[in-house]
């Protein structure tokens, strides 16, 4: 039997119409926060089924486009897609679950607020779904518009304002110059789909390209900087500083992993032949961006800050990856999308715990207030460490796995250089990681400092995420047929085989 | 006889201003000026190489840009008018707290 | 078929082991769990495992059928799999029967000797891992998982050793056992990893190296089967690895009983038989082997004739017993070894329970010859005690002589007349420090004080009767055919017994009149010195033999503290002069650079935007430049 159209766009469908109903129940006095956010939640949780759903009965790989008289190819369901949108999903629920009790703390959320998420949920998921630059560049706005409007969300702090500007600024500008190499690609080729594009570059391939190689690059800079990565990334620590500490776990997590779904399908379907052109500047781009972030996030006294220092530090590992590509294609991309998710889950959990730990007041910001952390209290003190040991990589996390994954692949692909750098910038992030470690665990509280307690649904949440870290590490060498690591890099391999069927 | 080069040069030379005004101007009104200018830019190329193909496309774009650029604008006066009223200032360079 | 069962043998005790851990530390934090709790998990699992261990003996019965169950596949290596995989051949399901037979029985001894401990319910839960790491040991399909299960028995060995914890020597002699292991785990790993290289690729359990090591080198094969025994010399307490036995008697006696006697020290002869595959291509090394346990033998024997501590001399009859072991698997006569495993496993795990009883009834006194006239005071553990002397020092018919006879044999038969010679030597001191304790502690005058005995409770006693049965009748397994009997364990294990006995039967019967001999001349020494021993004062020893023959002061000159010295060379001047130096040097400059660039991060917007139009400038020229 036929399945119909809409089953494919039925997770975009569920985020999209979850956001405009919030927008408009917002406008009732009597929705307060718990019950929008149990509503956006609703949505969310409609979307990740559905999404399961078509994971699971469309077959290992597929590759549809829907409505294609509606929307003439616009829009793409396939593995790939559905893989990402699966995250980008799970993000939206991680992140109203962790900080709903934030939220709640601070009167200046109301329902709006969940309505932008859903709205920034729905951006990316059709960036990943996008089968067209313009399309692609109509959902990297929504989403950046209401995650500008999130940022600035808590009017009365100054700092939220601040980034919200400058975020609004520098991003606009970044996007122009998307813009620009579409319009130039359109100008190349006379076509704005992806699939097209690709064609016309395997047909003409003797001819001169360098207007799509232009216009490639132009695209490659918006990427650069949406992914923070040198010399678009001093936004980032702005921005990520600026915003309350939910919204920036949740960009942490999600951002970068929406626009790394778009950027690897444009590249591994249009440049995958002239991509060589890139890659000695991307050798300097990921060194520069190495050093900057490891060297920023090395003088950090705030706690956040550095998290988001290191998140260049971050960008850059995920570019060594990309540089894989040429070489070792399939494993290089699944390398990236495993990455994305082990910092995902790291960094929502670090984010998040941070957040509910500053939720009741904003007196743990630095390392030092961190002093003794662990004998107030042990638990929190625990699950920090394990994010963090999962950020720096340490063996028995999926942190570790991950980047394990992207060094034995530079080191296949010939980049041992990279391979040297990013294992460099690994062992000077341990300094930073492991600071926050020791601070917690071998110095004596000042004095008894009030932290919320282990109540509720976010410490839960997050509980869970740690053991999911740990579980990554280790979990499914130790106990057989529950979905591991392994199940994830095969989830990745057959996503990344999906982009070539159509 | 006006050919797609001259639109393209066109395109060119606004977008040059419109990134000059990016980094020159202070006064938040005209930076986002600058940023309609760039997109306009962008706009023209898109317009001029769809007449050029015959193709509507491009100039549907067009369109979509500008509504795009419209929404971005108006997330950005938001801001201003906060800024304004908190500050009473809306140049740019007072917004600079996050050091280091 | 019903092989996953074969899981569950190592499975059971696991999970008891962990619902025992959760309860106990329940316990401690919530509220009290009444003993008998524990007792019920920890007593229950060895029970099932040796049922389900049972019902694997009775399918095998009559047939060669090997039992595998791959779990699942543990470990993909570009190619190379690991599965987690069991497999029960006749060799394992002989282990598995006796480790959990005696094992349960120790255990329940222990419920009665560990009845006041407070840490009663951490007890078991260790005591229950170890068995289950013991049962992967002895279960793994491969030399990975079981060298999981020889870790875990380490691990559960250091815990179990340093159980008494407040007191630092215990603590010490836990970390001296788990170093000398690790000595040995480095050979057992150097080993697997030598056997990964040039014959893991089709498959790297036993079944598969069985075959791909035919086409190894003899050298490379020389060097896996040496490292392999260094492994078995850490677990077996051998020479030079050894040290760690006797300290290891500080754990609780039940503890020496299983751990330190009757299994996890013959797990290194265990190895060495189920590598018999291995060895039987490297004769040469076997030899080596056996000269090692026969020289172990007669050392260990040497010292216990002087030690006045009544484990410490049983620790050291351990170690000389072991070396019989090496003496059978080193000249190929692993069935033989693999039988005096099983009778020693009776007869030791017996002596401990005794001698740990009669330290229970003295209120914890060690010294045997504080001790005196037990026999009337315990008349049962004194029978008991009989038993299991007897039996150790191999007079007929307790269990103990028909082992080291077929020992004896193997040696005298495969041409190895020095072996031999050691062995019957060993025997006659064997019997003389045996009967030296049995004497001074239960006809012996010198325990004068009228202090009252402790109460020694049925759970600690009812073990004992049966494991003395066991010390009588394990031995009848393997009768020799000369005696008109059947030798029951050859031929359960006989489908790999190479040394075949060629000596006329009349040689045979004067090898065991020897044997039997020397046993009853060092009875008799023992008693010439020692019947109804009374002297006033406890003696004190001095001599080079009381002292062990300095190895442990020798180790520490030569190794601990050469060690010791570069570690203080190291840690004061290299660590703080150059390492640290240059650690502190590059992290201050790496700060340094930090608070540099950090100016880039101004905050200003324009200059941001500034610096991005740097960046995309510099791309467009890079490209013009390509692109030309």
């Amino acid at each position: 039997m036929q399945t119909p159209d809409i089953t494919y766009l039925l997770p975009l469908f569920f985020v999209g119409v979850g956001a405009i109903l919030l927008m408009i129940l917002s406008t009732f006095k009597n929705i307060n926060i718990k019950k929008g956010a149990i509503a956006s939640l609703v949505f969310l949780t409609l979307a990740i089924v559905s999404n399961i759903y078509n994971l699971n009965t469309l077959g290992d790989i597929y590759s549809v486009y829907p409505f294609s008289d509606v929307f003439n190819n616009m829009i793409v369901v396939d593995t790939y897609a559905s893989y990402f949108s699966t995250i980008l999903i799970l993000g939206g629920i991680l992140t109203i679950l962790i900080g709903l009790h934030y939220f709640q703390r601070r009167k200046e959320f109301t329902v709006e607020f969940f309505s932008l998420l859903l709205f920034s949920v729905f951006g990316m998921m059709l960036l990943v779904h996008a089968n067209e630059l313009i399309t692609a560049f109509i959902a990297l706005e929504i989403a950046s518009i209401s995650l500008y409007i999130m940022i600035g969300f808590e009017k009365v702090i100054d700092k939220r304002i601040e980034a919200s500007y400058k975020y609004l600024v520098l991003g606009s500008l970044a996007g122009v110059f998307f813009l620009l190499g579409s319009s130039f690609i359109y100008g190349a080729t006379g076509t704005t789909s992806i699939g097209e594009i690709g064609i016309f570059v395997s047909n003409n391939i003797d001819s001169n390209m360098s207007l799509i190689i232009l216009g490639g690059t132009m695209i490659l800079i918006t990427f650069l900087f949406k992914i923070a990565a040198f010399p678009f990334q001093n936004w980032a620590i702005d921005v990520y500083d600026g915003a309350s500490l939910p919204v920036t776990a949740f960009m942490a997590a999600t951002f970068k992993a929406a626009v790394f779904g778009f950027i690897l399908r444009l590249v591994l379907v249009d440049f995958d032949l002239i991509r060589d052109f890139w890659d000695d500047m991307f050798v300097y781009i990921i060194i520069f961006t190495l050093a900057y972030g490891s060297f920023l996030a090395i003088i950090q006294k705030s706690l956040k800050r550095m998290l988001v220092s290191s998140s260049i530090v971050h960008t850059g590992y995920l570019l060594i990856a990309f540089v894989s590509i040429g070489v070792i294609g399939e494993n290089a991309a699944s390398s990236i999308i495993f990455y994305l998710v082990a910092y995902f889950l790291s960094a929502l959990g670090a984010f998040g715990l941070i957040a509910y730990i500053s939720s009741e007041d904003q007196l743990r910001i630095t390392y030092d207030d961190f002093r003794g952390f662990s004998h107030i209290r042990p638990y929190m003190a625990a699950m920090l460490s394990v994010f963090m040991l999962s950020l720096a990589g340490i063996p028995s996390t999926i942190g570790f796995i991950g980047k394990f994954y992207i060094f034995t692949g530079a080191i296949e692909s010939g980049n041992e250089i990279l391979a040297i750098v990013g294992i460099t910038a690994t062992f000077v992030s341990v300094y930073y990681y492991f600071k926050l470690i020791a601070v917690m665990y071998f110095y004596r509280s000042p004095e008894m400092t009030d932290v919320p307690p282990l109540k509720g649904i976010a410490p839960l949440v997050i509980a869970v995420i740690a053991l999911m870290i740990i579980w990554g590490g280790i979990g499914n060498t130790l106990i057989a047929y529950f979905p591991g690591v392994d199940f994830l890099i095969d989830m990745a391999k057959l996503s990344y085989k999906s982009l070539f069927i159509l | 006889m006006i050919t797609l080069t001259h639109y393209l040069v066109l395109s060119g030379i606004l977008f040059s201003i419109g990134l000059v005004g990016v980094m020159k101007r202070k006064n938040l009104l005209m930076l986002f000026f600058s940023t309609e200018i760039l997109l306009n830019a962008v706009n023209v190329g898109f317009a001029a190489v769809s007449k050029y193909y015959g193709d509507l496309s491009g100039q549907m774009f067009a369109f979509f840009i500008i509504a795009v650029a419209a929404s971005e604008v108006a997330v950005g006066l938001g801001l201003l008018v906060l800024w304004y009223k908190k500050t009473g200032s809306t140049d740019l360079d007072s917004i600079q707290m996050m050091k280091g | 078929m019903s092989n996953f069962l074969l899981a569950w043998i190592v499975l059971i005790p696991f999970i008891s082991s962990f619902i025992i851990g959760v309860m106990y530390l329940y316990s401690i934090k919530v509220a009290r769990v009444p003993n008998f709790v524990f007792s019920l998990f920890g007593l229950s699992a060895p029970l099932l495992s040796f049922l389900l261990g049972f019902s694997f003996f009775l399918q095998m019965i009559g047939n060669d059928e090997i039992f595998l169950y791959k779990a699942y596949r543990w470990l993909e290596i570009d190619g190379y799999d690991i599965d987690m995989g069991f497999m029960a051949d006749k060799l394992s399901i002989f282990m598995v029967l006796f480790i959990t037979f005696v094992g349960w029985l120790i255990h329940i001894y222990a419920s009665g000797y560990m009845k006041d401990d407070k840490g009663y319910g951490k007890f078991f839960f260790y005591f229950n891992f170890f068995l289950a790491s013991m049962l992967l040991l002895v279960l793994g399909h491969g030399p990975i998982i079981m060298f999981m299960g020889w870790e875990g028995v380490g691990f559960s060995s250091y815990l179990l050793i340093s159980y008494y914890y407040e007191d630092g020597e215990n603590v010490k002699a836990g970390n001296k056992a788990f170093i000398a292991n690790r000595v040995g785990d480095f050979g057992f790993i150097v080993a697997m990893v030598t056997m990964f290289y040039y014959a893991g690729s089709n498959g790297f359990d036993f079944l598969n190296l069985k075959e791909s090591l035919l086409s190894v080198p003899v050298p490379v094969l020389t060097f896996i089967g040496f490292s392999l025994f260094v492994g078995a010399i850490g677990k077996s307490a051998q020479i030079p690895l050894f040290v760690w036995l006797p300290d290891a008697m500080a754990g609780p006696t039940p503890v020496s009983a299983l751990i330190h006697a009757a299994t996890m020290v013959t797990a290194g002869v265990y190895m060495v038989a189920r590598f018999h595959f291995l060895y039987d291509l490297i004769p040469h090394v076997g030899l080596f082997i056996a000269y090692v346990g026969a020289i172990s033998a007669l050392f260990a024997a040497i010292i216990a004739t002087k030690q006045t501590d009544i484990k410490k001399i049983l620790a050291y009859s351990t170690m000389s017993q072991l070396g019989y072991m090496f003496i059978a698997v080193g000249l190929g006569g692993y069935s033989v070894g693999i039988f005096h495993v099983f009778t020693h496993a009776f007869f030791k795990a017996l002596l401990f329970m005794g001698a740990g009883a009669v330290i229970v009834a003295l209120h914890h006194e060690q010294n045997i010859f504080k001790m005196g006239g037990m026999k009337k005071k315990t008349p049962l553990v004194y029978f008991t005690m009989l038993i299991a002397t007897l039996a150790i020092s191999g007079i007929p018919p307790f269990a103990g002589f028909f082992s080291k006879d077929e020992i004896l044999l193997t040696a005298f038969s495969s041409g190895e007349y020095l072996l031999w010679i050691i062995g019957v030597f060993t025997a006659i001191l064997t019997a003389y420090y045996m009967f030296r304790l049995l004497f001074v502690v239960f006809y012996g005058k010198n325990y004068k004080e009228d202090k009252k005995l402790h109460f020694l409770p049925k759970s600690m006693t009812t073990p004992l009767v049966i494991l003395a049965i066991g010390s009588i009748l394990a031995g009848f397994i393997g009768i020799p055919e000369l005696l008109g009997g059947e030798n029951l364990i050859g031929s359960w294990l006989g489908n790999w017994k190479n040394s075949s006995l060629h000596v006329t039967h009349s040689t045979e019967i004067i090898l065991m009149v020897i044997n039997i001999f020397a046993a009853l001349l060092g009875i008799f020494i023992a008693y010439k010195k020692f019947y109804m021993y009374d002297m006033k004062e406890v003696p004190i020893f001095t001599g080079i033999v009381w002292n062990k023959f300095y190895i442990d002061e020798i180790y520490d000159t030569l190794i601990v503290h050469k060690i010791k010295q570069l570690s203080i060379f190291i840690s004061y001047k290299i660590d703080v002069h150059f390492i640290d130096k240059i650690v502190m040097g590059l992290s201050r400059g790496f700060i340094r650079s930090g608070h540099y660039i950090a100016k880039m991060q101004n905050a200003n917007t324009r200059f941001y935007a500034f610096t991005m139009l740097i960046g995309i400038s510099v791309i467009s020229t890079y490209l013009i430049m390509v692109l030309r």
